[in-house]
């Protein structure tokens, strides 16, 4: 199995991910929890569908110290009792804030106004981010059907 | 009606925003046609219901000289007689690739194919960047909430600076 376009090798492509790579790291330099952060990709990711992104911030996190009983309740969170009430309201977040095609109410006063009470707005400006781009690298990677597995932690330095 | 975070007034919104920009102007300087990045641009800002994009590409596209005629029939482009193949082929993938969390996923392996006969490597990494980046665009003004009466549009885009480029 092999990704259907050699995006990341092309010279647009190559570009492109360079630059959303430095908005990932304004995102992962913010002082919005990296354990946090963590959750975020893989459950907006579990959403699209992408398997590589899955698989990348799935490993990352355990190998950050991320407990498989966590990551093995993320797609499954609102009845669990294993996560804060801030990484909920983030979770509620992504979830709203990446199901946003034909819904017309987009993210819910509710879904903001909790997560407001969780992060203050360097916080909330990472988190608005981060959904961003976990659903922008998710787009790239399920176009171009890029095979996963094989993902170790660091490989991107 | 104030959007719920000002998010490029933020300094990490800024910084943030800035290298989205950047990652936007790749795909401007790329050989995808003009005309096909604003299609695409629009159906995913519609589909995504983000008032800031639609409006501001809608209003990019009219001043490149778009016809009214084929912008209205974006969001119903498939009976639609007045968008070559090759555009047609940008909407469908375009559509695909926005509706990752609520349908099959991705695009299927014959319209690639047909997409393949219509764009060549440049093309199409250029389409697959667009189709994800105004993703990126959408997510950040509808989970912000950002305005987007007539003055917020110009006043905003413009100092964004976000068409800097040949139409």
């Amino acid at each position: 199995m092999s990704a259907r376009l050699n995006f990341y090798e092309n010279a647009v492509g190559g570009k492109f991910a360079k630059h959303i790579a430095s908005a990932g790291k304004v995102v992962s330099d913010s002082a919005l929890p990296r354990a946090t952060q963590n959750l975020v990709m893989i459950r907006a990711s579990q959403i699209n569908g992408c398997s590589y992104c899955t698989d990348m911030h799935t490993k990352d996190a355990a190998h950050e110290g991320e407990t498989s009983v966590r990551l093995n309740l993320v797609a499954a969170w609102r009845e669990a009792t294993v996560f804060t009430d801030a990484e909920r309201a983030a979770l509620e977040l992504t979830e709203e804030g990446t199901r946003i095609a034909d819904s017309s109410a987009g993210v819910s006063h509710d879904a903001w106004t909790n997560a407001s009470k969780h992060y203050d707005e360097n916080q909330l400006a990472a988190l608005v981010g981060l959904i961003a781009l976990i659903n922008t690298y998710n787009r790239m990677n399920v176009l171009i059907q890029q095979p996963a597995g094989d993902y170790q932690p660091g490989q991107w330095g | 009606m104030d959007a719920r975070l000002n998010f490029y007034g933020n300094t990490l919104g800024a910084r943030f925003s800035q290298q989205i920009h950047a990652a936007a102007a790749v795909v401007v300087g790329s050989t995808l046609p003009h005309t096909t990045q604003k299609l695409v641009r629009i159906r995913a800002s519609q589909i995504n219901g983000s008032s800031f994009c639609t409006g501001i590409h809608f209003k990019d596209s009219l001043r490149s000289g778009e016809t009214l005629l084929r912008l209205t029939l974006i969001a119903t482009w498939r009976e639609a007689s007045v968008f070559t193949d090759a555009e047609r082929l940008a909407l469908e993938l375009a559509e695909r690739g926005t509706r990752l969390g609520t349908s099959t996923c991705g695009v299927s392996d014959d319209v690639w194919a047909m997409a393949r006969k219509h764009y060549d490597e440049d093309e199409l990494s250029a389409l697959v960047s667009q189709i994800a980046l105004i993703n990126t665009f959408n997510r950040i003004n509808v989970i912000t909430r950002q305005r987007a009466g007539n003055d917020d549009l110009v006043t905003l885009h413009e100092r964004e600076n976000l068409t800097a480029q040949p139409t």
